[in-house]
């Protein structure tokens, strides 16, 4: 079965270890299905938690601003509806 | 226990109740004995020689230690169990993992040493012996119930050594020994191969004509480290071998005059450690989109997509997956690690008999075929997995109308493989 290690969030490498071990005995984590090398590990952050992370970034400030405006219009339209 | 060793042999020091002056005195007996008697010190109540005999090493222990050791012994509370484990002709076999009544975790448990043998403090009973052997002998794991009582000794005798000709596969993460006998060993080290890309066109007279061809390299094979000899006698050895490059796949016809393309997945790196040593091979490179060159980020080159007119490369096609390196570069062994094919397809809506085609075989040594096809697909495609590190081919199809998958194959995944040094 394949497992991953995981660096900073990032999966690193993909390894084959045999079906049923415990990934952790060789220092890897369960694969997610659809994932590989160069993904991010654990995908399942909220929106609103990547908009504060980006809001972190300056460089990312014009995206920033553009993903926040759909974010508030998202928002509102939920609230008018 | 220990003798008291005085400076000044019977002194003792008084302190009269009075309140007077404490003042020392030496006290000798002069009781005027018929038998001298036994004198109270060490060699009459527990001698280095029969504390080892309970301990099999003498640290100090008292009377009391003895007597509750023995009882224990008595009642089966403590036993010990030493074995003595040898091949078959009689060679002691270290660095076998011990471990009563349970699987050992080798690496974790305890080993015996260059004599083969191991002691183990358990109770009096019935035990299961569990044993992980090195590499290299005719078993690698073995049980035996033994009955244990006091310190009950046992040899086991009942595997042989394989032939030094031997080479070892490992294709799953592992941690071991190797068998003395063999060091120092060769270790040739594979990362897994890569993945093809592919892409799925549905073309019709409104695409463009700059969009009629396309072409994708095939996925190279995985990286190669080959070691000179490394000494392994009583070093801990682990192996995590890189994955294959998960299939690129595309799971839905696009729609008419479009297409749609996946790339190719690098395959994992394949590290071993040896003691405190490391070496790595990465993994090869994925099919690339779009490419008419050798893919040669890898240990054999995917095959380029590219046209008949393009292909000729001296005596073989540039679409070809490159042969994958021989096992330890020894031309003896066998090839592994080849790369996948290349596919490349020019359609002409015009014209059908101007649609051109073309796709590599995949490189000796587990490589897979790329697939090209200009005509109309309506069931899945699959280039097929590559074996062995090796590199699945790419895959391109012109006109594409299946809901089935057109998908590269898996790479082949990484290996490690060991042989006595030569």
């Amino acid at each position: 079965m394949d497992a991953c290690i995981v660096e900073n969030n990032i999966i690193v490498n993909v390894v084959v270890l045999p079906d049923g071990a415990d990934p952790a005995a060789f220092g890897c984590k369960p694969l997610p299905h659809g994932k590989w090398i160069g993904d991010e590990y654990d995908s399942d952050a909220t929106l609103s938690a990547r908009l504060s992370a980006m809001e972190q970034n300056q460089e990312n400030s014009a995206v920033w601003d553009e993903l926040d405006a759909a974010y508030q219009e998202g928002v509102n339209t939920a609230y008018d509806s | 226990m220990k003798d008291r060793i005085p400076t000044k042999p019977g002194r003792v020091l008084l302190t009269p109740e009075d309140g007077s002056t404490p003042f020392y005195a030496t006290i000798t007996r002069a009781d005027e004995p018929t038998q001298e008697g036994t004198p109270l010190n060490k060699a009459n109540l527990l001698s280095d020689e029969t504390e080892k005999s309970i301990w099999d090493v003498a640290q100090g222990r008292t009377v009391n230690d003895a007597l509750k050791m023995l009882a224990d012994v008595a009642y089966g509370r403590v036993a010990s169990l030493t074995l003595t484990i040898n091949d078959t002709d009689g060679n002691p076999i270290p660095d076998v993992t011990v471990r009563l009544d349970s699987a050992p975790t080798v690496g974790e448990d305890p080993i015996t040493g260059t004599n083969g043998k191991i002691k183990l403090d358990t109770n009096a009973g019935e035990h299961t012996v569990y044993l992980v052997y090195p590499l290299g002998y005719s078993a690698e794991t073995e049980s035996k119930t033994v009955q244990v009582t006091g310190n009950t000794a046992t040899t086991v005798q009942s595997v042989s050594r394989k032939a030094e000709s031997t080479i070892f596969n490992l294709t799953e993460a592992k941690t071991f020994y190797i068998a003395r006998f063999l060091s120092p060993v060769q270790f040739d080290i594979r990362g897994g191969g890569g993945s093809g890309a592919v892409i799925a066109a549905r073309w019709n007279t409104s695409t463009s004509t700059a969009n009629r061809t396309k072409r994708a390299s095939g996925a190279a094979g995985g990286y190669v480290t080959i070691t000179e000899a490394v000494d392994v006698a009583g070093k801990l050895i682990r192996v995590v071998p890189g994955a294959g490059g998960a299939p690129a796949s595309i799971t839905s016809a696009p729609s008419a005059g479009s297409f749609r393309t996946a790339s190719g997945s690098r395959g994992g790196t394949t590290t071993l450690y040896v003691g405190d040593q490391s070496f790595s091979a990465s993994g090869g490179a994925g099919g690339v989109l779009n490419s008419s060159a050798y893919n040669t980020d890898g240990g054999a080159d995917g095959g380029a997509g590219v046209n008949r007119i393009e292909a000729q490369v001296g005596t073989g096609d540039a679409a070809d997956g490159k042969e994958g390196r021989n096992l330890f570069d020894d031309t003896a062994q066998a090839k592994k690690g080849g790369a996948g094919g290349g596919a490349y397809v020019k359609y002409d809506a015009s014209s059908s008999s101007d649609h051109s085609q073309m796709d590599g075989p995949g490189g000796s040594g587990g490589g897979t075929a790329g697939r090209a096809s200009a005509s109309t697909t309506s069931s899945a495609v699959s280039s097929g997995d590559a074996t062995t590190a090796g590199g699945s081919g790419s895959v391109v199809y012109a006109m594409n109308t299946s809901s089935g998958p057109i998908s590269s194959g898996r790479g082949g995944p990484g290996f490690v493989a060991f042989r006595k040094a030569v």
